[in-house]
């Protein structure tokens, strides 16, 4: 579904990724885990456009999408939910998730209004707020508000960076089981996680992000049990919570 | 100086600053979507003005027809500045952007005085000169058109922010661009309908301006800068506050210039700009830190 070759980015003259190869298949959780300046956000905003890269090639599909605009990336089909939810705080949440459906020009009123519906009903704590400030929900209300917007442009890859960041565990792990249960619906996922363990439970395979290089790959059962992650990225103290 | 002297100087004061708030409206417009200040906008207000009286004398159309070419006219220019000068530097800092609006400006004007020269244009007032007394304060009909131009536009650009998607999408720009981006909102495009507002705005305030203080090419300069001190006063970037800020600082200036010195009627707005700029940078409605 999604393939990265050999991706080079940077910020003015830091260089934030070299050669980045990846690949997400259609129907598979991936994870991205790393420590922080990994460079994981990098590789998610060269992959919806907010980036452009200096060399290297994407791929949705069959199509080459390397360096599209952001607006044309998310009516292809990627849906980014960036790190720290980045909500209109001074928008209602009812237009937020319709902001989230801005690029569907093609679908109809009731198309949209339907799949409002169909976010309420999978985030009850949505629709009891939708007329309020997107910015006074709560931190784990915020994530589900983002995660819905994002899912509001019908994403058939859905790129979630640091879910569960700031969230009270047992709120982190129900965000989680909700992109479980996402791609248990057919969606795509890539999943950026700085909680390493939780991010592997859910994911199929994984890649292993640092200083700007992918170092590791492979399922995620393997990475799980590999002693260099489970020292460098699997601390007892986290383990803890999610057993 | 008597209460009906008062009351007379703060009508008067209303109808200046209904002009200056659509004018502050047009700064905020543009910085919501670029964060910057288009030092321009006041030659929006000359253009809509200078187009209507000349309009109406060279090719003999009526008013109304007049004031819609004029409004016309310059939203194309509001949207040609945009992509000719803005666009191209957008990458720039937001300081030589404003100085490309500074740039912008003095071309424009300069273009207005070659094509209809350094007079006066005078513009018969829409509705007669019969005064009407108000609690014992007179106000000319023209004031009312004034006002009424201002509420009617200010009512309009609040239902376009508030109802349609359009609105909201410039909105969650000047909050959050690149999430807004990733929403698969087109920045560049909400920065041209930025302008084009702005600049239709700005139109609108110079023609129901001009019967009261003639049109002429060099009107804009000062026009803006008076605007611009309405926006900082009310809060850069908030459209209800530029809606006051205007407000408050026409009703200031009158106020001054009939207790102090007519004289002194410039002055006062931008004693009131270095005053907030000192007291409160984000202005009567803007709250300390937002983010938007
Ligand atoms: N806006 C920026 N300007 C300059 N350098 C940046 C910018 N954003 C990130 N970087 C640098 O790029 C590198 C990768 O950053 P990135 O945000 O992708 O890391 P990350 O893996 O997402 O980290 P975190 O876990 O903290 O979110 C870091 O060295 C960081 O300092
Ligand atoms: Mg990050």
């Amino acid at each position: 579904m999604l393939r990265l070759t050999s991706i080079d980015a940077s910020y003015g003259r830091v260089q934030a990724l070299r050669r980045i190869s990846l690949h997400v298949g259609a129907g598979e959780i991936v994870s991205l885990i790393g420590a922080n300046g990994a460079g994981k956000s990098t590789t998610l905003e060269v992959i919806s456009g907010l980036i452009r890269p200096d060399s290297g090639r994407i791929v949705l599909g069959e199509q080459d999408v390397t360096s599209w605009r952001p607006g044309r990336l998310v009516r292809a089909g990627i849906a980014h939910v960036p790190e720290g939810r980045q909500v209109f705080g001074s928008l209602s949440v009812e237009d937020n998730l319709l902001l989230g459906a801005y690029s569907r020009t093609r679908s109809s009123r009731e198309e949209i209004a339907a799949d409002l519906q169909a976010q309420y009903k999978r985030f009850p704590r949505l629709h009891e707020r939708r007329r309020q400030l997107a910015g006074s929900l709560s931190g784990g209300e915020q994530q589900m508000l983002a995660l819905a917007r994002g899912l509001m442009s019908r994403p058939k890859l859905l790129m979630l960076d640091e879910p569960s960041l700031g969230l009270a565990p047992i709120i982190a792990h129900q965000v989680l089981a909700e992109v479980k249960r996402l791609r248990d619906e057919g969606l795509t996922v890539l999943l950026v996680e700085q909680n390493a363990r939780a991010a592997l439970r859910i994911a199929d395979r994984g890649y292993v992000v640092e200083t700007g290089r992918i170092v590791l790959e492979g399922t995620a059962q393997d990475l799980l049990d590999n002693p260099e992650v489970q020292r460098a990225y699997l601390g007892r103290a986290y383990g803890e919570i999610w057993e | 100086m008597t209460a009906v002297q008062v009351w007379q100087f703060f009508l008067s004061g209303l109808t200046t600053g209904g002009t200056y708030a659509l004018i502050a409206l047009g700064f905020s417009l543009v910085y919501n979507a670029t964060g910057v200040i288009n030092f321009a906008q006041g030659e929006f207000v000359m253009l809509g003005g200078m187009i209507t009286a000349a309009a109406m004398a060279a090719w003999g159309l009526p008013l109304w027809l007049a004031a819609l070419v004029a409004v016309a006219i310059t939203t194309i220019v509001g949207l040609v500045l945009d992509r000719a000068a803005i666009r191209p530097a957008r990458h720039s800092s937001p300081v030589v952007l404003v100085i490309i609006t500074v740039g912008a400006s003095i071309f424009i004007r300069g273009l207005a005085s070659i094509i209809w020269g350094p007079d006066e244009r005078p513009l018969p007032a829409f509705s007669g000169d019969t005064p009407i007394v108000i609690l014992g304060a007179t106000i000319t009909p023209q004031s009312l058109w004034v006002l009424g131009a201002t509420l009617v536009t200010a009512l309009i650009m609040w239902a376009v922010f508030e109802y349609t998607i359009v609105g909201k999408a410039m909105r969650a720009c000047a909050i959050n661009p690149p999430a807004a981006q990733l929403c698969g909102i087109e920045l560049s495009r909400m920065v041209s309908w930025s302008f084009a507002l702005a600049a239709a705005i700005g139109a609108i305030a110079g023609i129901v301006l001009a019967p009261v203080t003639m049109a002429q090419y060099n009107v804009g300069a000062m026009l803006g800068l008076k605007g611009f001190c309405a926006a900082i006063l009310g809060g850069l970037g908030n459209g209800l506050g530029s809606i006051l800020g205007g407000l408050v600082l026409g009703v200031l200036e009158a106020l001054g210039a009939g207790l102090i010195s007519s004289q002194y009627k410039d002055a006062i707005a931008f004693i009131v700009l270095i005053a907030m700029l000192l007291i409160r940078p984000s202005g009567i409605l803007g709250r300390e830190g937002s983010d938007d």
